[in-house]
């Protein structure tokens, strides 16, 4: 049977939620020239929002309440590729320089901010470019 | 009949004032979830929207503050010499590197310094492999340890959690995904802890002190295990690619 339009647009979305285990759940905001903010909406437990494509020197994924939880950021090749970073920390999180050959190398990338706690919790990310790493 | 609608009346009027109480207790339970200790959480939310504005990077600070210094040995010793250069992936971080202390150096080379910042502490390694920066409160409580599950710094097999223990912190050990545990060494406040990411990984870290057992989440996610980690060889065939579609514009 033939998939329509609407129908391959909600299979994109649960190939997204089961396959990378990642929702894209909002449109990302310009914050200022040099980052872009995605995610900012809650999110299921051990899920994550994704933005797509990037090239980045750094991603950063937090939680804006308190206490902090569980928050991971990530970064995989675009569009379905291996994983680049991965780093997980109670309430922040970024990606340090795992980014930068990447970026300088300008290879797009899938960012993730991801709810790494058993809870349904508001997750912002943010990604940067620019600021003299050559990208 | 009439006695009915009273008594109906007046158990919707209990109703109505168990629902009110019942809102009136939520709204004070999410007060109180919500405001904590303020002054701290303020303090940790300032960190935090400072790191993210700034590119990432910790706000340096002009000398190590006493509360960290009182609790932390390893900011209690001598500086580095100043020739001993601060590795990129230190700088990185941010804080202040003329008050960097190298910690622990691991078996596979990478030296983790701690890097005192304005409000907080920074860990960050020589190659890269851990970073992360930590409000004074988190560093004070050992609430301070961050996980690298993937890093084009660290072998694809591995799964490393680096942490910060404050002074008098014992029998620190990682409780593994397997019910398991394995005794932690703390150098200089620091432990890093490298596992195969084939076997158990660390959930928590536990330690005891003075006033009681404690533990932080080891944040490692429950599907550490199964990552798909980017190899040198996934980096020069995306290179390649994004080389070519540049060309091709």
């Amino acid at each position: 049977m033939p998939i329509n339009r609407r129908g391959r647009n909600w299979l994109a979305v649960a190939v997204a939620a089961l396959g990378l285990g990642g929702v894209s759940l909002a449109a990302p905001t310009v914050s200022n020239a040099n980052s872009t903010s995605y995610c900012g909406v809650p999110i299921p437990a051990h899920t994550a929002c994704s933005y797509q494509p990037a090239i980045t020197h750094l991603n950063v994924a937090s939680y804006p309440g308190s206490p902090g939880i569980n928050v991971c950021q990530r970064a995989n090749i675009y569009p379905n590729g291996a994983q680049v970073s991965q780093r997980c920390k109670l309430q922040q999180v970024n990606s340090g320089t795992d980014l930068y050959s990447w970026c300088r190398a300008r290879i797009p990338l899938t960012v993730y901010a991801g709810n790494s706690s058993d809870y349904r919790h508001t997750i912002n990310g943010l990604f940067e470019y620019g600021n003299g790493f050559g990208c | 009949m009439r006695r009915d609608k009273l008594r109906f009346k007046r158990r919707r009027s209990v109703i109505g004032l168990v629902l009110v109480g019942a809102a009136v207790s939520a709204a004070s339970l999410v007060g109180v979830a919500l405001g904590g200790d303020s002054e701290e959480d303020s303090a940790a939310q300032h960190f935090y929207s400072t790191l993210a504005e700034n590119d990432g990077r910790a706000e340096p600070v002009q000398s190590i503050p006493a509360a960290l210094s009182s609790r932390l040995s390893v900011l209690r010793e001598e500086p580095r010499s100043p020739s001993t250069a601060i590795p990129a992936p230190v700088r990185a971080v941010g804080g202040d590197t003329r008050l960097a202390r190298p910690a622990v150096t691991t078996s596979g080379g990478d030296t983790v310094f701690v890097v005192p910042a304005s409000g907080g502490l920074c860990i960050a390694s020589s190659l890269g492999r851990a970073s992360g920066c930590f409000p004074t409160e988190s560093i004070l409580t050992g609430q301070a340890a961050s996980s690298t599950i993937c890093s084009p710094s660290l072998p694809t097999d591995l799964v490393e959690v680096a942490g910060v223990l404050p002074d008098g912190a014992y029998n620190v050990r990682a409780e593994l995904s397997d019910g398991t545990s394995i005794e932690v060494a703390v150098t200089n406040n620091v432990y890093v802890i490298d596992m195969k990411r084939s076997g158990p990984l660390p959930t928590r870290i536990e330690w005891d002190s003075a006033d009681g057992h404690h533990w932080t989440p080891s944040t490692v996610p429950p599907d550490a295990g199964s990552a798909d980690c980017a190899t040198p060889e996934d980096f020069a065939k995306a290179k390649a690619k994004a080389k070519a579609a540049a060309s091709s514009r």
